[in-house]
């Protein structure tokens, strides 16, 4: 435990590496987490669009969205 | 289907495949054990004072030792720079030299691994990395200075000795 | 008799789960970054420092538990073409290749301070850094291919065969002589505590002031370490989930985009 928050910081000396494991550690799991969530939402609106057009339209119109 | 008889193509390639992948497995857990056991002293990453002084290590090569600080011997050499101690681990001990910056939990009693040679006598190891190695004993330092106190702690007791009758740890000091 | 090997059940049970287990990983997180940075003390040797074992170990315990979940699901696809066992493998391999990451990274950063280098090649760094390449390794083969079912069965060979690393980072403490410590945690199922103190280095009259002490992890270290654990643990859990919802909306998209081809 820490008499004061400037001594919290410091970490006895040892601040940068501390500090730096623990931001690199939680950045990465941000990340992942961030990048995760964005996978599943990308592919479920072209599933959405995909879905959509394949109900209104016959397979032409769908073939030329495919290629994008 | 699913119920139909077992003996089904489908089902035979299945058990099939089972067996081929936990063959493989097996096969290759065998051959990297045998593997790592014969590397074993290849794979060493430091060897001990005793195979040191029983001449177990490659003869002229660059390798590491490993052991405790014998307890008082580390001194600095007139140059100011270059530490000598003795690496133990009990029944043997190696004189070590070193010129470099040591670690910060360097002191008497710490494992330490170091890098170097013999030199041509074969009686001095002359390192050009010493690195600390931390044991798996972890203590809030709160805990350490009650014991202290209260006379129960063992682990700094012979430093405390040293210390007591005058002759501090020059090399710590120096750290 | 494949009730849970149907991706969409299987989905609709973990999706349920979900906030679950958001509810209870904040609290632990939280829980386990105030005991683990503020309300703990600091080591009589390592000072502070010790604190980023709080993150290590974790990260160290998930890498392997995801390559395990990667091999397994990977095994199961070979052998019994269950398709949820590729998907679950696909969705396990970045979250274990991030935490190995985290795991080098941050035991670089608590070795600099304590032995005095960022790296060394001893048996288990070595092999930790071996298991990195491995989910890369994986990670390369299985999206190589345009057409993700030509690399799905290579990369899951080579999860399969990668397994054997995981025996070998858990006993290249106790086989060779490492300058990484032994398990603390678990150290006990290996070896009994005067071997540990003959080949591990530790003094001797340590190992009786920590046997004093009723454990070599004392309980104010214990706590915050296995509250990452735990934190840690069920972070695994829902990014598994949201990647394999992810996995799988994928291969409805490939299965759509191939029906429409063909149609």
């Amino acid at each position: 435990m820490f008499d004061s928050f400037g001594d919290f910081l410091a970490m006895g000396g040892y601040g940068p590496y501390i500090w730096a494991s623990y931001g690199l550690c939680f950045g990465g799991m941000v990340i992942l987490l961030i990048q995760s969530i964005l996978t599943w939402k990308k592919r479920r609106s072209e599933l959405e669009q995909l879905e959509a057009s394949r109900a209104r339209q016959s397979t032409p119109a769908a073939r030329s969205k495919e290629t994008q | 289907m699913s119920d139909a008889k077992r003996r089904s193509p489908a089902a035979r390639r299945k058990k099939v495949r089972l067996t081929l992948v936990l063959c493989g497995t097996l096969f290759l857990a065998a051959a990297t054990a045998l593997t790592l056991s014969a590397l074993q002293e290849n794979v060493t990453f430091f060897f001990g004072p005793t195979e040191v002084t029983e001449g177990k290590v490659p003869q002229g090569a660059t390798f590491r030792i490993g052991g405790l600080v014998e307890v008082g011997s580390c001194h600095i050499r007139e140059d100011g720079v270059t530490r000598e101690f003795r690496i133990t681990d009990g029944s043997n001990a190696v004189l070590v030299t070193y010129a470099g910056l040591l670690p910060s939990l360097f002191r008497d009693g710490q494992g330490v691994v170091a890098l170097g040679q013999l030199d041509t006598g074969h009686s001095t190891f002359v390192a050009k990395e010493v690195l600390a190695k931390h044991d798996e004993t972890y203590m809030p330092t709160e805990v350490v200075e009650a014991m202290k106190r209260a006379g129960t702690w063992k682990g700094d007791e012979s430093v405390a000795e040293i210390e007591a009758s005058g002759t501090s740890d020059p090399c710590k000091a120096k750290a | 008799m494949h009730r849970f090997a149907n991706p969409s059940q299987f989905m609709r049970v973990a999706e349920a789960m979900l906030p679950w287990m958001v509810a209870l990983c904040i609290p632990l997180m939280a829980a386990g970054l105030y005991f683990g940075l503020w309300a703990s003390p600091a080591d009589y040797q390592q000072s502070e420092t010790v604190r980023i074992m709080y993150i290590h170990v974790p990260s160290a315990f998930l890498a392997q538990g995801a390559y395990i979940v990667m091999a397994l699901g990977s095994a199961s696809f070979l052998i019994w073409k269950h398709p949820l066992g590729d998907l679950i493998a696909r969705a396990a391999a970045p979250i274990g290749c991030i935490f190995a990451l985290i795991c080098l990274v941050t035991g670089s950063l608590w070795g600099k301070p304590t032995w005095g280098t960022y790296w060394v090649w001893d048996a288990r760094l070595t092999s930790m850094l071996i298991l990195f390449f491995l989910f890369l390794g994986y990670l390369a083969l299985a999206n190589a291919f345009d057409d993700p079912a030509r690399g799905d069965k290579p990369a899951a060979i080579l999860a399969v065969v990668g397994i054997v690393n995981i025996p070998i980072i858990k006993f290249s403490v106790y086989f060779f002589n490492t300058l990484h410590q032994k398990s603390t945690l678990f150290g006990d199922l290996f070896s009994s505590g005067e071997e540990a103190g003959a080949s591990g280095l530790q003094q001797p009259d340590i190992a009786a002031a920590a046997a004093q002490q009723g454990s070599a992890l004392p309980p104010s270290m214990l706590l915050p370490l296995m509250l990452m654990l735990a934190a840690f643990s069920v972070f695994f859990l829902i990014l598994l989930v949201l990647r394999l919802r992810g996995e799988l909306a994928t291969v409805r998209l490939r299965a759509l985009r191939a029906g429409l081809r063909a149609g």
